[in-house]
């Protein structure tokens, strides 16, 4: 069915757009360079015209890409590249080495099922020891000069055997091909020469990260379609996507070639998405982020919405909070609490948690806990500063840049000292009024007036208003609009605290009432 | 003028007042309505209050004046016909001796002055004059054996009428009554006395008789004395006795003088013995023994010279014994006192300068660059290899680099990590540190103790004070000269004894019979009693300590700052400061404090710089404590409703104090002020267990501090406790003070951290002493104004140890 979004007529001709058929005409992998010159150059046509181009490109490419199949996001298998490296002291021989891909090539088929269409080859001479030894400097360039990255593929994943003394370091690393997003290194030990072809195989399998498209996002829900989510026969597989997995958005952008924007390639900061519901191939996902609306912008063919899974570890993982600043500054002694995600069959709001507070460097450890996925809550006295979803063990270090919030702050200690000066002055000045007409009650005059001129020594509204004043003028400002805003609504908030609960009036009534006693006292005989 | 027959008379006997209590509650209860409808107002939840326990101090009650305080009067009885009326009159002039029947008294009634009345004596039963009425009172207060209010009486008559018949007898009785009464309640000196004036105004009055008694009475004195241990005293009694009464009245005081001298001889000669042996610890303490029994004993002040000559020995009395040992330590007072005795610091602090403290090196010198943001330190590599000590700039080095942030474990850096920029060693002995910022005191950092410098076992005499730990016994520690101290010149007392004090009354007395010759810590108002006492010198610490109470543990009440604040107006701070700790004297420099700096001596003392004087110490106000207390439990109920906690109704904490006399007096008047607004509190001496002192599980603790560099001092007082109240405020004041670039700005954030900590209470603050010491004329050198009791040990001597 083609869908064909009508957006309006302008002097006679119809402007359309298609994005469906775009991403259907290109996901299915039979655009030939001639239907892309005419996509590219439709870009004013009648709808029937289109239409007519569209059964077209249909024709023309089932007949010249004879040997491609109509294949679908969620029924394209993952094509995935497995680059083998050892590096020992002589054990490991060639024909091992071989034994050995075999041997974990065929666990792998086994284990992904229908969802991978595995390959498996020896890592090139150029990169052995550094995969094998040093993974981490592994980088994509070294791969593009040194090994043929397969262009339609999904999936490069390194895998590097160092065999020390009596026991073998199995260390992995996916770099997935559609995001060009480097997944974090797994590293296992095994003794026994044995068990290095399952430890391989586990190391595979765990940096192996199932990636899904975007299709829906309104508000704090997504839903998203499963790559491979129809060839999926049972739970274990690798690529199976289940409710409580956590997926990180990425943005990718093509341009009017139809190239992608490697540059302009976008991992959604402090964003995360949480699968609540799989349906199929479909998953409904809680979006949780510390931005207001992360994977809003315009739908487009162009742009699009991937998410790849993360796997939490039993890691801590240290966040670090700067300023905005230039010189992006620590921001230390912020109070952080973490939270767990609201669990969706009970409702029950998860109790938050506090850390700590951020050392001199801004730092606070984030530990692991029972959900991968855990909410930072950043506090700056009683001012929530942030909301930062976090996935422990993810990365060993993240960092979050706030604005800073110090001389809020620092007004705040102001504001909170002059409420407590605030009520204890209401409560004395009641107590001392009370004092006083129970003088006045008991005809105790002189002690009355005495009391009276206790009262008058109390500060005043008018006396606080200096201090207020005096205080604002040895510096509560900021630079940042918004937090001088806020500055602003806490003293005006003061200013009102004073002038609802310290009138003069108590002062003038008691004087009033203290002259009526006296005068009252002296014609009495 | 009227004249009027009177009738009879209707007597008010019953002229006393009593407030009414219902009144009190009715007043009260208006009281916290007014007031809850004006906090109420300032947070909502505080719309209900309980009437509080205690309220305004009532009216007193009226009570008639005792006779002697009343203007002088007559009194008439009158007779059956008038109900035997009795009515005081103004004084009669010249009543007739005797009158006859129908003659009439011409009297003014008390009630009615202005009214002229006529009574027959046919209708007076008695008639009393004032001085017969003040007789008759007297003797009723003897019965009654109101001893002290009847000397008022008889004190009264033999001024006013001296000729009063049997007067003299009834005063004779009257002090023979009150000394065995006296007697029967134990208080035998005060009976002594008694007798000595009946002795003076009588001496044949029941002669017999009183001997007896005067006698058992001095011999039961001066044994309960000598059982004590009080030789200085029951030698005075025993002289005071002979002048007082005479030997022939009171036989024991020769038998007192022969025992007490046999007993003084007999340790006199065991101190020579230990001597010969050169047991010189033991023959310094018998022969202290001895002198104390009977300082005039024949030889004992030679031995007593011979064994300082040879082995000089300062016994110290202390408060409080140190279970650690820590010059820099803020809170600990023992500790501080001998860290400086046994520590020794690569920087260290020696006094108030012009901006903040002076420091000095004692193993090289230290210099900043003029930007304030290097430090240099040259060690003075010939000094320490005299001392055989084996420090060099990289150790110096590590130990900096150890607190920086990529070496601290876990983030966890102090007050000077993250101040750090990079350590460099240049020629083994110079160390720079470059900072990341300006700081205005970065010398600070440098107050690193040796022992945390030495590299083995072997450097552990050499990084140690001018004295050693010697060891301890069960209450005594001991510490000898150290071979290898940095300082070069030879010190004079060979030995320094700790000995712990269970009071200042105890530790004074010690002093006086010389069984110590110091005493590191005098309760002020026993400082002020010492004034007059030439035999002992009392000197003043340099710098003032602030006494604080810490919250600590997670006790709700405590967590929630406006209770905090009922806390602070529930303490008489002034009143246990004026009566319990100064008794009364004035003591310059002796304050109620607002914040956690010391406010220093006067307005130009240059330690004092982080106080602000705009800040006032909040009042006393009970009244206020009780709403203050409810508002906060109001709050805490409704956190705690959310949660589905539970508040207690009653607050509960325990206190708990340093083993000293001053904290154990401040924190009872504390506790019995809380409690008047319903806080229960249990008090705890915290005792020490494996060296220390246990104080996991009180909910406040009373700290004496030494704040003596504000800028540095003040991070190590605020966040001494992981368990303290954490607070936003207090932390963001800190930080603002650490990142002070010069002393302007380092003075104005150590006020604005004064003003944080007083409105939110983080810290109780209570007040400033002035602590005093006191030496006996037998140890000399301990200097003028000394920072700690052994800032000066090297040049304390003890007298008569020349050669």
């Amino acid at each position: 069915m083609l869908n064909v979004d009508m957006q309006g007529w302008n002097n006679g001709s119809c402007f359309v757009s298609y994005p469906w058929l775009e991403r259907q005409i290109l996901e299915s992998g039979r655009v030939t360079s001639t239907l892309k010159f005419i996509l590219l150059g439709t870009s004013k046509l009648h709808p029937l015209a289109l239409a007519v181009i569209v059964w077209l490109s249909a024709t023309i490419g089932s007949a010249v890409a004879v040997d491609a199949q109509p294949v679908t996001w969620e029924y394209d298998p993952y094509q995935v590249q497995l680059v083998i490296a050892h590096w020992s002291s002589g054990e490991l021989s060639q024909a091992s080495m071989e034994e050995l891909s075999r041997d974990v090539r065929r666990r792998l088929e086994n284990a992904a099922g229908a969802t991978w269409v595995l390959d498996v080859q020896p890592a090139p001479r150029e990169l052995n020891a550094r995969i094998a030894i040093e993974l981490k400097s592994v980088n994509f360039e070294s791969l593009e000069n040194c090994l043929n990255i397969a262009e339609n593929g999904n999936k490069l994943i390194l895998l590097g055997i160092q065999q020390k003394a009596a026991h073998y370091t199995v260390s992995c690393r996916e770099l997935d091909l559609e995001t060009r997003y480097w997944g974090p290194i797994g590293q296992r030990s095994v003794a026994q020469r044995e068990f290095l072809a399952d430890a391989a195989m586990h190391a595979v399998l765990e940096a192996f990260s199932p990636i899904v498209r975007v299709e829906q996002s309104r508000g704090r829900e997504a839903t998203v379609r499963i790559r491979a989510g129809g060839l999926i026969q049972r739970e274990a597989e690798a690529g199976v996507v289940l409710v409580g997995d956590v997926f990180r958005p990425v943005i990718r952008r093509r341009n009017r070639r139809d190239e992608i924007m490697w540059d302009q390639l976008q991992v959604v900061d402090w964003t995360y998405l949480l699968v609540t519901e799989t349906r199929d191939h479909l998953a409904t996902c809680s979006v949780y982020s510390a931005s207001r609306n992360p994977l809003a912008g315009r739908v487009s063919a162009r742009v699009e919405r991937l998410a790849l899974k993360v796997r939490a570890r039993p890691k801590p993982t240290t966040i670090r909070l700067l300023s905005r600043n230039a010189d992006h500054d620590p921001l230390q002694g912020y109070r952080v609490f973490a939270k767990d995600p609201v669990v969706e069959s009970t409702n029950e709001q998860p109790p938050a948690i506090l850390l700590g507070k951020t050392d001199w460097r801004g730092a606070i450890e984030v530990p692991p806990a029972s959900a991968p996925l855990r909410l930072l809550y950043v506090k700056n006295g009683a001012h929530l500063m942030a909301r930062l979803p976090v996935v422990p063990g993810e990365a060993p270090e993240l960092s979050a840049r706030l604005s800073s919030d110090d001389r809020r702050l620092e007004t705040e200690a102001f504001v909170r000292g002059m409420e407590n000066l605030v009520m204890d002055l209401v409560g004395r000045r009641a107590i001392l009024a009370e004092r006083i007409r129970r003088r006045l009650h008991q005809g105790k005059q002189e002690e009355a007036e005495m009391l009276l001129r206790e009262l008058k020594n109390f500060k005043t509204r008018d006396d606080l208003e200096h201090l207020l004043v005096e205080r604002q003028q040895m510096g509560l400002g900021s630079q940042d609009e918004m937090e001088q805003l806020r500055i602003d609504q806490l003293l005006t908030g003061t200013r009102q605290l004073l002038s609802e609960h310290l009138s003069p009036d108590l002062v003038a009534t008691l004087e009033r009432e203290v002259a009526q006693a006296g005068q009252a006292n002296a014609k009495s005989p | 003028m009227a004249r009027n027959r009177i009738p009879k008379f209707q007597v008010d006997t019953a002229r006393r007042y009593w407030l009414v209590s219902g009144s009190r509650c009715a007043a009260c209860f208006v009281v916290i309505l007014l007031v809850s409808i004006a906090v109420n107002c300032l947070s909502p939840c505080f719309a209900q209050q309980t009437a509080p326990s205690e309220e305004a101090a009532g009216e007193p009650e009226k009570v008639e004046p005792d006779l002697l305080d009343r203007e002088p009067f007559d009194r008439i009885t009158l007779d059956a016909e008038n109900d035997h009326a009795v009515i005081d009159l103004f004084p009669v002039e010249d009543p007739p001796e005797n009158p006859r029947s129908t003659d009439r008294l011409r009297v003014r009634l008390l009630d009615a002055p202005d009214q002229l009345y006529e009574v027959e004596w046919s209708h007076i039963d008695s008639f009393l004059t004032y001085n017969q009425l003040v007789y008759e009172e007297a003797q009723r207060l003897v019965q009654t054996k109101q001893f002290d209010e009847a000397f008022r009486y008889f004190g009264y008559l033999l001024e006013n009428a001296p000729t009063t018949a049997t007067l003299d007898r009834a005063v004779l009785e009257y002090l023979f009554a009150n000394a065995k009464d006296l007697l029967e309640h134990g208080e035998r000196e005060r009976a002594c006395i008694v007798f000595q004036q009946l002795i003076e105004r009588d001496a044949d009055f029941r002669a017999a008789e009183v001997n007896r008694l005067v006698s058992e009475t001095v011999d039961r004195l001066i044994r309960e004395l000598v059982v004590r241990g009080d030789y200085v005293n029951a030698r005075g009694l025993i002289d005071r006795a002979a002048a007082m009464f005479g030997p022939e009245r009171v036989t024991a005081v020769g038998t007192w003088r022969t025992q007490l001298t046999e007993q003084a001889e007999a340790l006199k000669q065991r101190a020579a013995e230990q001597l010969a042996a050169e047991k010189f610890r033991e023959a310094d303490v018998l022969c202290r023994q001895a002198v104390d029994i009977w300082p005039q004993l024949e030889g004992v002040s030679e031995l007593s010279r011979q064994i300082a000559v040879r082995y000089p020995i300062a016994v110290v009395g202390v408060s409080q014994v140190a279970r650690q040992f820590s010059r820099m330590s803020i809170g600990d007072w023992p500790a501080r006192r001998v860290g400086w005795l046994t520590q020794r610091t690569l920087v260290e602090f020696r006094g108030a300068g012009p901006e903040g403290g002076e420091y000095h090196c004692p193993v090289g010198k230290v210099s900043e660059s003029d930007d304030r943001t290097s430090l240099i330190l040259q060690l003075d590599n010939q000094l320490l290899q005299r001392c055989g000590l084996r420090i060099s700039g990289y150790d110096v080095a590590q130990h900096l680099l150890e607190q920086t942030p990529n070496a601290a474990q876990n983030g966890r850096v102090g007050y000077w990590g993250p101040l750090i920029q990079d350590v460099a060693v240049e020629d083994v002995y110079r160390v720079k540190v470059d900072l990341r910022r300006p700081h205005v005191l970065p010398v600070g950092m440098l107050q690193i103790p040796l022992t945390q410098l030495r590299r083995s076992s072997e450097d552990e005499a050499s990084v140690l004070g001018t004295y050693m730990p010697a060891g301890a016994g069960d209450t005594e520690q001991s510490f000898v000269r150290n071979p290898r101290r940095l300082s070069g010149a030879e010190t004079r007392v060979a030995e320094i004894i700790e000995r712990p004090m269970r009071n200042s009354h105890d530790a004074v007395g010690a002093l006086r019979r010389g069984d110590i010759d110091v005493i590191d810590l005098l309760l002020p108002r026993d400082a002020g009693d010492l004034a007059n006492d030439t035999s002992i010198q009392v000197g003043r610490y340099r710098l003032p300590t602030i006494h604080l109470l810490i919250p600590r543990g997670d006790n709700p009440f405590l967590q929630n700052r406006t209770f905090r604040r009922a806390l602070v107006y529930a303490i008489n701070r002034k009143l246990i400061l004026d009566r319990e700790l100064l008794g009364g004297h004035r003591v310059e420099g002796c304050q109620i404090i607002s914040g956690p700096f010391p406010v220093g001596l006067d307005d130009n003392d240059p330690l004092a710089y982080a106080y602000d004087r705009g800040v006032s110490p909040r009042g006393y106000f009970p009244r206020l404590a009780v709403i203050l207390k409810a508002l906060a439990r109001r709050e805490m109920v409704e956190a705690a409703s959310s949660q589905g906690g539970e508040v207690p109704s009653t607050p509960r904490f325990v206190i708990g104090y340093p083993p000293n006399e001053m904290a154990r007096i401040a924190c009872q008047a504390i506790a019995q002020q809380m409690q008047i607004i319903g806080i229960e509190i249990e008090l705890r001496e915290l005792q020490d267990q494996d060296g220390r002192f246990d104080e996991t599980s009180v909910d406040l603790v009373y700290r004496q501090a030494a704040v003596w560099e504000p800028l540095v001092d003040i991070y190590g007082l605020l966040t001494e406790t992981t368990d303290g109240i954490d607070n936003d405020y207090v932390d963001m004041a800190l930080r603002h003070v650490n990142a002070a670039g010069n002393w302007r700005e380092a003075r104005e954030r150590l006020h604005e951290l004064h003003r944080i900590v007083h409105d939110q209470i983080t810290v109780i603050p209570l007040w400033q002493t002035v602590d005093r010491f006191a030496v006996s004329q037998r140890i000399r050198g301990i200097g003028e104004l000394p920072l700690t009791l052994y800032q000066n040990v090297g040049d304390w001597t003890v007298a008569n140890a020349e050669r």
